[in-house]
């Protein structure tokens, strides 16, 4: 081998290494919530804060990407632009590992959601409705919404059910 | 298909249909059988319709209203709680809790689509102010916890809350009559579609019915057609193969016949004769009282003639005054056929030698009836089972007659 050749080498793996150092710094930096917790990520998880799982206040939520879907739902008359984060974003960042999301809603409602969906349709768990942060009053604080209005496969009873409200609980199995 | 559809429009082939109407009758009719089928398609629409019907279900807006309601007892139960243990915290943020739910349906039905269903309801919009109104009011004291507890007010939003689940109660009472009656009147706007179709139907038979009639009326008339077709042929059959004065047969019937003849006796081994007379003294009778008297005769000779005869032989006349008798058939040897022969030339001797009775056309006679004697003069051939021809054995029959014409006339002459 040329020196050339070694020092490739050398490089790939610093390459991984940095790597590797950044995924566990990035472990390390889930914060502590300080608000009041308005999600719970547990299950499955490779990223936790605290020993129920990961747990979310507001601002944490507030910090991640947001992405928004503008879209008609059976429960808003016309088109609503929901903006969140995304549901693959929070996986991302729990570490989740596993086939089904077991979502529950503070009104005891509770659904469960292949992981798949996630990456297929790109749901957003809403905080804002129209620019304007979501009460518990207005589905709030999270209300994880399907593109509706771009997929038409997705008018179906099964995604409408889906689409929980009030969300509060995430358990991954 | 196709072919035989045409046909059924082609003009002419409803020769009996010669109006108009008539024919945008029977193409209405045909079309109304074809709209049969959209029959059982409405009645397969009318069984779904009934069946979505008769299923019992909650609207929309039954469903929403009614966890409005399963949400505002939650909240009632919470605050009686929160009510009987003031020093609970708990019992306070759950009560904030329910609310903030119920708010949350309240909302969703304010801003939801199935309100639609009873937007124009007072009683709905009575629910609707009094919820609004009922959360401007609690709003700061329960939306957050943490707000100072003041007994009193709680007091008060438990007690709007019971005059709220009242009405409540009484919108989703008034939800599912309002639901019933627009079944109601979906089953009956479905039979009053009924009743139109059965009486599009009737039409439809009707015009069927119309349709079947003129295609009879059809059939008949062709059938007329032919069968007149079929006389006109046969008479114009019988005319080319027979005199006109007469009725006798002509010359052609009279070979075919011959030929039949010999062609038969050849086959089956009979004899048959063959006489060939002719008037004497015709042409005078033409002369003397006219060509009206000497057609009469004729007639009148033909007539003895076919009497001296049996029905299955052939008299024809072939000429002006000369007839041919064509006993096709007789039993027996050759010597006692010459003789039944020769009999039945003695019997038409006889018979055509009585005088004839004569109008005379001339004014002058004075339309005296005289009397004219008109003898004849005939030749007989037989045949044989030999292999003479036709022409032969007129030919022989014909010299004899002139032999017989010779020698006086009113006699018979055998041919050699």
């Amino acid at each position: 081998m040329t020196t050339v050749g070694w020092r490739l080498f050398l490089m790939r793996l610093g390459v991984l290494g940095a790597m590797a150092l950044s995924a566990g710094v990035h472990a390390d930096t889930l914060k502590k919530p300080v608000g009041a917790v308005i999600l719970t990520v547990s299950g499955n998880i490779g990223n936790k804060n605290s020993a129920r799982g990961a747990e979310f206040d507001a601002a944490m939520i507030d910090a991640m990407p947001v992405s928004s879907i503008t879209t008609a739902t059976p429960w808003r008359k016309g088109v609503v632009t929901f903006a969140g984060p995304a549901l693959k974003s929070l996986l991302r960042l729990v570490a989740a590992q596993g086939q089904t999301l077991k979502m529950s809603a503070l009104d005891k409602y509770e659904v469960a959601v292949p992981v798949t969906d996630a990456e297929q349709f790109n749901p957003v768990l809403a905080r804002k409705m129209n620019g304007v942060p979501l009460r518990i009053r207005d589905q709030g604080p999270l209300f994880m919404v399907y593109p509706f209005d771009t997929q038409p496969a997705l008018r179906t009873d099964v995604y409408y059910g889906r689409s929980i409200w009030h969300l509060t609980q995430i358990v991954v199995e | 298909m196709l072919d035989w559809l045409r046909s059924l429009f082609r003009q002419g082939s409803f020769a009996g249909v010669k109006s108009r109407l008539g024919r945008w009758l029977l193409t209405l009719g045909f079309l109304g059988f074809l709209t049969v089928p959209v029959f059982g398609w409405v009645q397969y629409r009318q069984v779904q319709s009934l069946e979505r019907l008769t299923t019992q279900s909650f609207s929309n807006f039954e469903w929403d209203v009614f966890k409005l309601e399963l949400r505002l007892m939650s909240l009632r139960l919470a605050l009686l709680q929160a009510l009987t243990q003031p020093q609970a915290p708990l019992a306070l943020a759950k009560a904030s809790n329910e609310y903030n739910l119920f708010a949350a349906q309240v909302l969703l039905i304010d801003k939801g689509v199935s309100r639609q269903a009873m937007d124009d309801q007072p009683v709905f919009q009575n629910v609707l102010a009094q919820s609004l109104a009922f959360l401007q009011q609690a709003d700061p004291i329960l939306e957050e916890m943490g707000a100072p507890l003041e007994p009193r007010a709680l007091q008060s939003i438990f007690d709007q809350t019971g005059g709220l689940s009242v009405n409540i109660y009484h919108l989703i009472q008034q939800a599912h009559d309002l639901r019933s009656l627009r079944s109601v009147a979906l089953i009956r706007s479905v039979g009053r579609i009924n009743y139109y179709f059965a009486a599009l139907s009737s039409v439809v038979v009707l015009l069927g019915a119309g349709w079947v009639l003129f295609a009879l009326r059809d059939f008949k008339l062709l059938a007329q057609r032919r069968q007149e077709l079929d006389a006109l042929y046969s008479k114009a059959d019988f005319n080319a193969s027979h005199d006109f004065l007469t009725g006798l047969a002509n010359r052609r019937l009279l070979y075919e016949q011959l030929k039949h003849a010999m062609a038969s006796s050849r086959r089956h081994g009979h004899c048959g004769a063959l006489i060939v007379l002719d008037l004497d003294h015709f042409k005078p009778v033409n002369d003397t009282y006219g060509h009206l008297a000497g057609d009469r005769l004729l007639v009148e000779a033909a007539r003895r003639m076919k009497q001296c005869v049996r029905d299955v032989d052939t008299v024809a006349r072939v000429g002006g005054d000369e007839f041919v008798v064509l006993l096709a058939h007789i039993d027996g040897p050759k010597e006692q056929v010459l003789d039944v022969a020769g009999v039945i030339a003695l019997k038409l001797l006889h018979a055509l030698a009585e005088p004839y009775p004569v109008q005379a056309a001339a004014p002058q006679t004075n339309q005296q009836e005289v009397h004219h004697v008109c003898t004849i003069s005939m030749g007989v051939s037989l045949f044989y089972k030999d292999s003479l021809t036709v022409d032969q054995v007129m030919l022989a029959a014909d010299a004899a007659m002139y032999r017989a014409k010779r020698l006086g006339g009113n006699r018979v002459e055998l041919a050699d």
